[in-house]
């Protein structure tokens, strides 16, 4: 029992996995676009982007999961998401918008936070707008959003189990599934606690692993 | 003929007045002292001179190289600019150095960067056509330039280890590498615990020994008048009086220097 | 702002629309045809729709359902569905059908369109077995703390006994609530609790005491779905020919089964 419990968990923590990682790669460059379109000089794209963040951090995360995986079939002859892997997609693209927008004004505020001296010391030293960005802003905010990234990030692990609402089938999903019934045991109910153990251990890598990060950049003030 | 050749230069940010034509000039190997209370433009002026700000009006003429001329201004590109910002140093109140860098490597970046860029352009830089060779060779300008700020030991320490003092004489080390044909200081003490003061006066006393030419944007009013060949005293955005120290600080003709003195003098 | 508020009333009042006033089920059979997979939306619920140990779907409901897309020349593919989204499911397109033991009640059938009723139900109370005896009638239960499934017949029953409860995801949930010691009693399925309390089962320390009401089966499609008339044919057949009973008989539900003229 035990071992099929831990395969079926781990099929699901798997899809967790994939999620967090699908959310990751495509929100971590949306996110400095949005940035970038929120500090424009440009008003109406300011506007436009002020307006996405808002919208995305102004609903919670189960509506726009709602609202993208079934609104298209309402509008659509068919719906785009109803293919294989579909739910999956429609909750990465949900994930990765609305994380974009959380990330968007960590990177905002990082970039903000350097001080405008640093800018200034750049460029008259006659460095480029981009040498300055690269050789400058940019480790600088790094080191200024790693800790409120560490925030988001943990806490993007644990919010994958709301991707439940549309049936994705993650770690938190398995874990219920044992207690209606999978794979010949019902109303068993320690697989769903046991994947706390889960989120744990990889929560707890996460947190090793971004506390390594800070100690590499700590030997720099500011 | 004047190094710097600065003329009716005015700033105004949106409806505020902070420059109102403002004129003179700098011979090589003189200093220049700015005094005059806060507001009165003198941090806008050097920032003006440095290309921070861009004056509504005026111009702006280095070794005879007209730099800047408001007539024709929107005409400067960001490259242009960049090559007019290189005839310049700036030291800044708050130092201003590149935390993650060693103070090595704080002093050679830029030269690096722009040793880089000239080499892929143009195919050398200083004479050197090989970019490692151009970089052994501003290494070496970095080491003599912190020795003379008294800091060879400390190449390899990040800013953060330093005192403030240390701090700024690393950031003149910088604006020097540059090679600039004016060094400007912002208030360079006015962030310092007093007793850290006299290393960086002292330095920049050195710089002057050694003939740079330098524009000094100063609260220390004794300084000013120990080390300046001219004083300029700036109120509301205009030269209220320039001259000699013995003439500015020691014998003020305007109303308001006086009055800027005698407020000095109190404390 | 103002500005806002009116465009966001103009959005609000577009999705609105486009969800009240679309009849999309229409030309469901040359759909599902044409996309050759007729996707059933189910939760798991014995025995009706469950997994066996190899994660294959099996249940009285299951089978017949892959029959019926059988006989349509498609695969039927399951998917798991959150329960209270079962009508979003069908109008989103993302399901084809709701087959999942299913009680025919008022709002299930003004939300989607139904078939005929193939299988009776009772909603039951379940309670812990040490207690068991004192609740055999239904007066004897309307001071327990119940669970019950969101959305679910047996929701209805408790509300009209006038009874505390709390609804969860599922009726498994609610099984859990009571063995837990969560909530006192738990309204499910009579099919349902066959299958999964009593001896031998994940709940052996739970049991059926008394039933609340008589209801139906049905299965659920898109509102105006051609695929109705499909299925009502194909209940027709397969009661004639003896293949329904065979089925139930395999899962155990054979003596609730409608007969289907």
């Amino acid at each position: 029992m035990f071992i099929t419990v831990i395969q079926a968990l781990s099929e699901g923590f798997l899809e967790t996995l994939k999620l967090f990682a699908v959310t990751l790669v495509g929100a971590l460059p949306l996110g400095l676009v949005i940035s970038f379109g929120s500090m424009s000089r440009f008003t109406p794209l300011r506007w436009l982007s002020r307006f996405v963040v808002w919208v995305f951090r102004g609903t919670p995360l189960m509506l726009q999961l709602i609202i993208i995986f079934y609104v298209p079939g309402f509008v659509l002859p068919q719906n785009p998401w109803a293919i294989s892997g579909g739910r999956f997609w429609a909750a990465a693209v949900a994930f990765i918008i609305n994380y974009a927008c959380y990330f968007s004004e960590i990177y905002r505020g990082g970039i903000e936070g350097v001080p405008k001296g640093q800018q200034e010391a750049g460029q008259v030293l006659g460095m480029t707008k981009s040498q300055i960005f690269f050789k400058v802003t940019l480790l600088q905010m790094i080191k200024r959003i790693v800790p409120p990234m560490s925030n988001e990030i943990i806490t993007l692990v644990k919010d994958t189990s709301i991707a439940r609402i549309i049936s994705l089938q993650e770690l938190i999903y398995a874990g219920y599934a044992f207690l209606k019934g999978s794979h010949g045991y019902s109303g068993l109910i320690w697989p769903l606690f046991f994947t706390g153990v889960y989120y744990l251990a990889f929560t707890g890598l996460l947190t090793l692993l971004f506390a390594r990060i800070e100690k590499k950049m700590r030997y720099f003030g500011g | 003929m004047a190094v710097l050749q600065v003329e009716n230069i005015q700033k105004n940010f949106g409806k505020v007045e902070v420059l109102k034509g403002i004129d003179f000039a700098v011979e090589k190997g003189e200093v220049l002292s700015i005094i005059g209370s806060s507001g009165s433009g003198k941090t806008t002026l050097l920032r003006c001179l440095n290309f921070l700000e861009t004056p509504q009006e005026g111009r702006i003429t280095v070794n005879g190289e007209t730099l800047f001329d408001a007539a024709d201004s929107h005409t400067l590109s960001d490259a242009a600019i960049r090559l007019n910002r290189l005839h310049f140093g700036l030291v800044f109140q708050q130092f201003n150095l590149f935390p993650q860098y060693t103070v090595k490597r704080n002093i050679t970046l830029a030269e690096g960067l722009l040793a880089k860029e000239r080499i892929k352009k143009e195919g050398s830089y200083n004479g050197y056509t090989d970019y490692r060779e151009a970089l052994a060779a501003i290494d070496q300008k970095a080491e003599r330039l912190l020795a003379e700020v008294g800091l060879s030991d400390k190449q390899d320490s990040f800013p953060c280890q330093l005192s403030g003092g240390q701090q700024q004489r690393v950031a003149i080390a910088r604006a020097l590498s540059m090679e600039p044909d004016v060094l400007c200081f912002d208030e360079p003490t006015s962030a310092l615990d007093p007793e850290l003061t006299g290393e960086v006066l002292r330095v920049i006393r050195e710089l002057k020994a050694a003939g740079r030419t330098m524009i000094i944007v100063t609260h220390e009013i004794e300084f000013a008048r120990d080390v300046s060949d001219t004083v300029m005293f700036m109120d509301g955005g205009v030269v209220a009086e320039i001259g000699s120290p013995e003439q500015v600080i020691g014998n003020p003709q305007n109303s308001r220097t006086r009055e800027f003195l005698a407020r000095f003098n109190e404390r | 702002m103002k500005k806002f508020l009116s465009l966001l009333t103009a959005v609000l009042m577009l999705v609105g629309c486009l969800a009240a006033c679309s009849a999309p089920g229409a030309g469901d059979v040359a759909y599902v045809k044409e996309k050759g997979t007729l996707v059933v939306g189910i939760t798991v619920f014995e025995p009706m729709d469950y997994q066996d140990a190899d994660g294959n779907w099996i249940g009285f409901d299951a089978e017949m359902a892959a029959l019926f897309a059988e006989k349509l020349g498609v695969k039927a593919e399951f998917q798991i569905i959150e329960w209270d989204n079962k009508a979003f499911e069908l109008e989103g397109k993302t399901i084809d059908v709701v087959w999942n033991g299913m009680t025919l009640t008022d709002e299930v059938k003004a939300a989607m369109a139904c078939s005929n009723a193939y299988c009776n139900n009772q909603q039951i109370v379940i309670v812990k077995k040490d207690v068991a005896d004192q609740y055999k009638t239904v007066d004897s239960v309307k001071g327990l703390k119940f669970a019950v499934e969101a959305g679910s017949a047996g929701k209805k029953q408790v509300e009209a006994l006038g009874a505390q409860f709390v609804e969860v995801a599922d009726q498994a949930t609610a099984l859990s609530e009571v063995k837990a010691g969560t909530s006192d009693a738990a309204v499910i399925d009579s099919l349902m609790a066959g299958a999964m309390v009593g001896e031998g089962t994940g709940y052996a320390d739970l049991m059926y005491t008394v039933g609340l009401n008589d209801e139906e089966y049905g299965v659920g499609f898109r509102k105006g779905s051609d695929l109705v008339a499909e299925l009502n044919k194909f209940f027709k057949e397969t009661y004639a020919d003896g293949t329904m009973m065979e089925l139930a008989e395999k899962y155990g539900v054979q003596a609730s089964i409608i007969e289907q003229k």
